[in-house]
């Protein structure tokens, strides 16, 4: 082990990408799909601290994450180390996000169990008619060896992804995300990292806990989304994105007036559509607008507003935008 | 409190917008939604006080001064930098004032947010001249229902980090 490290470090230093291209296999989708899917649970079903770098644009951001599993039951602490003071604190599917500087707690009922790592097979299993799979040599990340995977875009309508893991774990240790000319859109990797071990109760509580009942509570968030049929049906999106869920919700920022949030994914990426009721002032112009690696595109429609945004190339949300119609149309 | 919301908006016109401060005055339920939507408000932009980003340009200007100025002899060097460190702190006074009317410009990740979003590799497509609060929303309520590539983790970092960088680009 120690020896191949040695040799990782030496290798890594030579800068051997293309050589990984030039030695990458094409997985069967069977063999891709084991891949992906061991990933999934890793996340999941590890304990698991350390500190990674989350990169997008020209922003790098450093956060903290302690990830503990207690039976059926998973806990989860994130920390900012730069910029403004965070906290995010997930018991299962219940997300608190501290905001020490005003002293808030936002706290929110994520819909359970519908997120990436727990996406039915069926979306996983379809991934190999969008993406090639390719293996490619790991590389050393925190520490640790890693094995990687490429998954290519079949066509224009997704980017391209480089996942490495651990190769005992499957645990994510680094992904990258880029667009059809391999440049990067956003990244995320592990600077330091301990698999496994006991993990305390309180190593992923909040910090704040013995303050934070003179805070102020926010519960304007999307606890009272429903699954709902909104009555707008998407006809012509790009192939293999599904409808994974549609509900009417309240707005983050809080206001009384509901909005119909659906969301789509071809397994990996997620595109969502808000439709609302066209508000009186006109700040927001139809067509396509960008925001970091998220494409927008806004349209009306009689008297609504349709908003789709992704981490998709420009053409799908576009694309999605123009095939939402009101049934019965 | 739609209309308190409305209100915030700017979307009432002049008498509107008078009786409803004057009904915002006399309720105290409206007065603490008022409150409240300015503080998601203010949360959802970054606009929060003053935070570790500006003392820590205030530092970096501090130390970069009197850097120029080392070769020159003590004499002198002890009096320039007595001036370096006022200038410091003039420049600092103009991120006072920045920061007061712009506050996107003095953003607490590092100054990073506009520019760094500017120069992405991206920007070569459509981009944002304008983001409004009700797509601040929208990229948040799609951060927090989504997972896009990085399974587990990603949607925390961008519900933790992501709210302010939205504000970024406010306005």
């Amino acid at each position: 082990m120690r020896s191949v490290c040695l040799r990782w470090a030496g290798g890594l230093a030579v800068g051997t990408a293309l050589a990984a291209y030039a030695s990458a296999d094409q997985l069967q989708d069977a063999e891709a799909l084991a891949f992906l899917q061991k990933i999934a649970g890793a996340a999941r079903q590890l304990n698991y601290e350390g500190v990674f770098v989350y990169q997008h644009g020209e922003t790098v951001e450093t956060s903290s994450i302690v990830h503990m599993v207690d039976g059926p039951a998973e806990h989860e602490k994130l920390a900012t180390l730069d910029g403004p003071k965070r906290e995010v604190i997930r018991h299962n599917d219940e997300v608190s996000s501290y905001y020490p500087e005003i002293r808030t707690v936002r706290v929110e009922k994520r819909a359970a169990k519908r997120t990436f790592p727990a996406l039915p097979s069926e979306l996983l299993n379809t991934i190999t008619e969008h993406y090639t799979v390719r293996r490619h040599e790991g590389e050393r990340i925190a520490g640790f060896d890693t094995e990687a995977v490429s998954l290519e875009p079949r066509d224009g309508f997704r980017y391209g992804h480089k996942f490495w893991s651990e190769i005992g774990s499957g645990l994510l240790l680094k992904a990258r995300m880029v667009d059809g000319q391999n440049h990067t859109i956003e990244m995320f990797t592990f600077t330091q990292l301990k698999i496994g071990g006991k993990i305390p109760l309180s190593a992923v509580q909040a910090s704040y806990a013995a303050e934070h009942d003179k805070w102020k509570f926010d519960r304007l968030s999307n606890n009272d989304a429903k699954d709902a049929d909104s009555g707008w049906i998407v006809k012509n999106q790009p192939a293999g994105f599904r409808k994974v869920y549609e509900m009417r919700r309240s707005r983050p920022g809080g206001g009384p007036q509901l909005l119909t949030h659906i969301v789509l994914t071809d397994g990996l990426a997620a595109v969502s559509v808000f439709i609302e009721p066209n508000p009186a002032s006109k700040k927001m112009s139809d067509g396509p607008a960008q925001h970091g690696a998220i494409n927008i595109y806004t349209r009306t429609v009689g008297e609504q507003r349709v908003t789709v945004l992704g981490e998709t190339p420009s053409a799908t949300v576009q694309q999605i935008a123009m095939s939402l119609t009101p049934r019965g149309r | 409190m739609e209309r308190i919301s409305a209100l915030m908006d700017g979307e009432l016109d002049g008498d509107e917008a008078v009786r409803e401060l004057k009904r915002c005055g006399g309720d105290a339920t409206l007065i603490e939604g008022w409150a409240t939507y300015h503080l998601i408000g203010d949360v959802l932009r970054a606009e929060a006080p003053l935070r570790s980003g500006f003392e820590a340009r205030l530092r970096e200007a501090l130390a970069a001064e009197p850097t120029v100025l080392a070769p020159r002899p003590s004499t002198v060097q002890r009096k320039t930098r007595l001036f370096a460190l006022s200038a410091a702190a003039s420049a600092a006074g103009v991120l006072v004032v920045g920061w007061l009317a712009m506050p996107y410009i003095n953003h607490p990740a590092g100054g990073s947010g506009q520019t760094g979003l500017a120069k992405a590799p991206l920007s070569q497509g459509p981009t944002v001249a304008e983001i409004d609060p009700s797509m601040k929303e929208y990229l948040l309520a799609h951060h927090e229902s989504t997972t896009a590539s990085m399974p587990s983790v990603t949607p925390y970092v961008q519900y933790a980090i992501g709210t302010p960088k939205e504000g970024a680009m406010s306005r």
